[in-house]
């Protein structure tokens, strides 16, 4: 039983380590530029292909096809802000109606460049670490893992403790307040769209070899990311990853205890009490409007 | 002048918020711009530091034109705005609010001493440093707002409201701190609703009513004025 | 004068398109011949999507068949040839797209017969059935009812024929004695689940937990795996995942160290399933469908012609792409056009009772029986035998047939009890 906790636990955090990378890619866009992605999950699926075709179909160097992925996706969301959101940035309804045409495009341009089959990707490493004799960490789940506390902690002190993170922050909070410390929305904008847009790409990427690489694999990522980030807190970076991390063990738990289907239930359920008994979110706030 | 608003008009959609004004600030004097509710007071303080974009007109900063440029732009001249509000960050400590006021400088060392300087001047920032703003009072996060914006180091200081909602004491300490960075060679444009204290800090004053300036002075002649008594002063 | 100058141009031309077509339909089904002596075969499955992988590989294995068939003169309704031409279209396993598909493929298209996946899709299309009388086929007996008698299971008889696997697992290897199971949870996951039990229960190999139904959008089976092994089985089945699951849920098993044994229905891309975990792991894994260059297909039980060759020419034409559908639309379309060229004549109903004449039909692994009243409520599916195949050294074999019905004579009440346990019997489905 407890090789059973123990490695069940241990793909909880694989799982909550993806998620929390998407899950502050999408807040960190909600929180700065006041508008909801519904493109992120293609984002991701965009980050998974790019290992496809550099790593699976180039032979690329894997890390160097994920680096290649998450600044591509970065710049694939410079070019959003740019056409997308900044030219409706008063009106944010019409940039989640913009960016739900832009995940179709993506999905389209995903179908014509490769195809609707699921991609095989040859397997990073084979590698196991055995801990004790039952359970077990593939290494290429690590990698995924280690990434997130390394970028999540990035963030953190890029927003802590640099001039552009108190940037991003003030204009999260109180744009025209920003504006008058001499911060361009503009760049600020820019900034945190490439580096919300990256860190689903990178997740994608990073998952890629793990998962069924298809262009509609975006779908539930983005559904798993919106759970996420109402229960966390709309405008909260830290409720996205204590969200992250509890919605990633109630579902994992619950899919090796009871099964799949029950965990989604849970999680929607989780969800629902939420909004009912605390709609900002857990750690959310009014502040964002 | 520092300043020059000539002829400005604004307009918000079809509303014609403020139809002829013009404004001079002279280097290191006090103006204040009083009058009713609606009258365009915060529209021409915003229209100074670029948040509204002005339909004709010009603004000049130190001889340059700085009409038609963005808030974060006009800034960097050196004008600092304190908002309506306060509009501090809520999220984020004290320190941090103060640190982002210096968003622009690169001069870290004279950063680092006027940080110091502002501690010194309010005291009660310094042991609030690492404290949310948002837990603080009101008087608390004027104070705030108005050391953020002196972060800056700016030339001009455009204050909006300061008095609003705050505690008679809480005020009289924020005149007193008005007077001081004036003497010390920071200009102020100061908007209030609270004509009486405008009237008493400033050098020269505009009384906006509907869009236009009604009436201008010296601040004491319009302080004496019959108009001005009755409409502001409510004598 | 003008008329008989324009007789000439006009033989002259349809002789010029006649030998070059003729030339070019050795490798075009159906061409351009003069349009009335052709036969339209729907093909109405998913091609793209999560399914495609028992759709369009069974495609492509019907335009080898066409051609050959086509080279040899066509079908040959009394004493008119035809040639054979495919119309295929993508319901993309969605049981509305199939309904559009049905009717485009028979009023725009004119089939005289559509063979499908079926599955999830057959009730989108049964009313369309109902109401033209159009034949069908599909490979998935469960489809079966009373309600449709045009609707046929001619080759793949799922999910009954995989008793076959496990009565070959419990003899060979008596020594494996628990099991654990998964699948997704549809239509295609869940008659196979009775079955499996069914068929675990007959051989006496015990269960150890309920079979684990997983959401058919996952994506990380790590918990699923991790939940199949906690009890420490010593056989895994696979049920009727799809290929999309089936390589994750092995490469899992191989990354959390499971040894024992693996049963599925199928194995489609084994070579990938191997590079992503190891030859040896793979060895011994047993699922239901051979390679067709497999020596024991040229036996004279088969009723298949020449599937070496077969299995070559696919092969040449869509390298690694040979699966468990390659070759199963291509067998039903042996036995339609036995069957309307027994009737002499394309017509649905003609075709269905010449088919069936007799009680019996000539099965791609041998001689069988239309069977299934009990099970589906009408006696639609032609079943007989079924190979097991297992991967040894890296490579498909085929260890054997075994008879399903047979087996069902020794154990077709535990197959019941099972079915009904999942409401899987026809009786039972709306």
């Amino acid at each position: 039983m407890l090789d059973l906790l123990a490695q069940t636990g241990l793909n909880a955090v694989y799982a909550a380590s993806y998620i929390s990378l998407v899950a502050v890619g999408l807040v960190l866009i909600f929180g700065v530029m006041g508008v909801v992605n519904f493109a992120h999950g293609e984002l991701f699926m965009v980050g998974a292909y790019a290992v496809v075709a550099l790593y699976a179909d180039l032979q690329v160097p894997f890390f160097v096809a994920v680096a290649a992925g998450l600044i591509f996706v970065g710049c694939l969301g410079l070019v959003m802000e740019r056409a997308l959101f900044r030219p409706l940035r008063d009106n944010p309804l019409g940039g989640l109606v913009a960016s739900i045409g832009f995940l179709m495009i993506l999905q389209s341009l995903a179908v014509l460049g490769f195809g609707v089959r699921m991609e095989h990707i040859p397997p990073v490493t084979q590698e196991v670490l055995s801990l004790g004799d039952k359970v077990r960490l593939p290494v290429a789940r690590l990698y995924v893992i280690v990434a997130a506390i390394v970028l999540l902690s990035s963030l953190w002190y890029f927003l802590k403790r640099t001039r552009f993170g108190w940037a991003l922050r003030a204009s999260a909070q109180d744009p025209e307040a920003a504006m008058l410390q001499g911060i361009s929305i503009n760049q600020t904008a820019r900034i945190a769209m490439f580096i919300g847009a990256g860190l689903a790409g990178v997740a994608g990427a990073l998952t890629a070899p793990l998962v069924s690489v298809n262009p509609h694999m975006g779908h539930s990522v983005i559904v798993t990311a919106f759970i996420v980030i109402i229960v966390g807190g709309v405008g909260s970076l830290e409720g996205a990853i204590v969200a992250s991390v509890a919605y990633a063990f109630v579902h994992t738990f619950v899919t090796t205890f009871y099964d799949g289907v029950l965990a989604d239930i849970v999680g929607l359920s989780l969800m629902l009490i939420v909004l009912i008994v605390k709609p900002t979110g857990l750690f959310g706030s009014a502040d964002r409007a | 002048m520092l300043l020059e608003m000539k002829n400005i008009a604004v307009n918000y959609g079809k509303i014609n918020a403020i139809r002829n004004i013009s404004i001079a600030v002279p280097e290191g004097k006090i103006v204040t711009i009083i009058g009713g509710n609606g009258a365009g007071k915060t529209t021409t303080l915003r229209a100074m530091s670029g948040m509204l974009p002005i339909t004709t007109g010009e603004i000049t900063f130190d001889g340059k034109r700085i009409d038609g440029q963005p808030a974060n732009k006009v800034v960097a001249h050196g004008i600092a705005h304190v908002p309506e509000g306060r509009r501090i960050f809520p999220g984020m400590t004290v320190e941090e609010n103060l640190r982002t006021g210096a968003f622009l400088r690169r001069d870290k060392d004279a950063v680092e001493n006027d940080l110091e300087d502002v501690f010194r001047r309010f005291p009660r920032l310094r042991e609030r440093r690492t404290q949310r703003a948002q837990t603080m009072s009101g008087g608390e996060q004027q104070m705030l707002a108005i050391g953020r914006a002196l972060m800056s180091k700016p030339r001009l200081l455009l204050m909006d409201e300061p008095s609003m909602g705050l505690a008679p004491v809480i005020v009289e300490e924020i005149a007193q701190i008005i007077e001081e960075i004036n003497a010390n060679g920071l200009s102020v444009v100061l908007v209030e609703q609270n004509a009486e204290l405008a009237l008493e800090l400033a050098d020269y004053a505009y009384v906006l009513e509907t869009g236009n300036a009604a009436l201008e002075g010296p601040a004491h002649e319009l302080h004496d004025n019959e108009h001005v008594r009755a409409a502001y002063l409510g004598v | 004068m003008i008329s008989n100058l324009v007789k000439a141009g006009l033989t002259r031309r349809t002789f010029l398109q006649s030998s070059a077509v003729t030339a070019i339909s050795a490798g075009l089904p159906g061409a351009a011949f003069a349009a009335d002596k052709t036969i339209k075969i729907g093909f109405l499955a998913p091609l793209t999507g999560a399914v495609a992988a028992w759709g369009k590989p069974g495609l492509d294995g019907c335009q080898i068949w066409a051609e050959r068939v086509n080279a040899a003169g066509g079908i040959k309704l009394g004493d008119d040839s035809y040639t054979v031409e495919l119309v295929s279209y993508d319901n993309e396993y969605d049981p509305a797209k199939a309904r559009t598909g049905a009717t485009k493929l028979i009023r725009e298209d004119g089939v005289s017969f559509i063979m499908m996946l079926g599955g999830d899709t057959w009730p989108g299309v049964q009313p369309v059935a109902d109401r033209t009388g159009m034949l069908f086929s599909t490979l998935l007996p469960s489809d079966l009812s009373p309600d449709t008698a045009t609707l046929f299971a001619p080759t793949e008889v799922h999910p009954i024929y995989l008793v076959t696997g496990v009565e070959w697992l419990a003899e060979n290897r008596p020594e494996l004695k628990t099991a654990v199971m998964c699948a997704q949870d549809d239509a295609l996951g869940l008659p196979s689940v009775a079955t499996y039990l069914a068929a675990f229960e007959a051989a006496g190999i015990e269960m150890l937990d309920e079979p684990l139904l997983f959401d058919p959008a996952t994506t990380d089976f790590a918990p699923v795996v991790t939940r199949l092994l906690s009890k420490n089985p010593d056989i895994v089945c696979l049920d009727t995942c799809y290929s999309d699951y089936v390589h994750p849920i092995a490469e899992q098993l191989f990354q959390q160290g499971f040894t024992g044994q693996i049963i599925s229905a199928t194995a489609d891309f084994y070579d990938q399933m191997i590079a992503k975990t190891s030859k040896e792991f793979m060895e011994g894994f047993i699922f239901q469908f051979p390679d067709f260059d497999d020596p024991a297909l040229n036996g004279d039980n088969i009723n298949f012609e020449d599937p070496n060759g077969f299995y070559a020419t696919y092969n040449e034409r869509h390298p690694g792409q040979w699966g468990a559908v390659s070759w199963e639309y291509a067998s039903i379309m042996d036995l339609w056009k036995a069957a309307a060229e027994k009737a002499g004549s394309a017509a649905p109903d003609a075709v269905a009772a010449a088919m069936k004449e007799g009680g019996t039909g000539n099965h791609a692994f041998g001689d069988a029986k239309w069977w299934g009243t009990e099970l589906f409520g009408i006696d639609n599916a032609l079943v007989g035998d079924w190979p097991v195949v297992v991967i040894q050294d890296g490579k498909a074999v085929i260890k054997g047939f075994r008879s399903i019905p047979d087996w069902y004579d020794k154990h077709g009440d535990l197959l019941v009890k099972h079915m009904q346990a999942y409401d899987q019997m026809w009786d039972q489905r709306s």
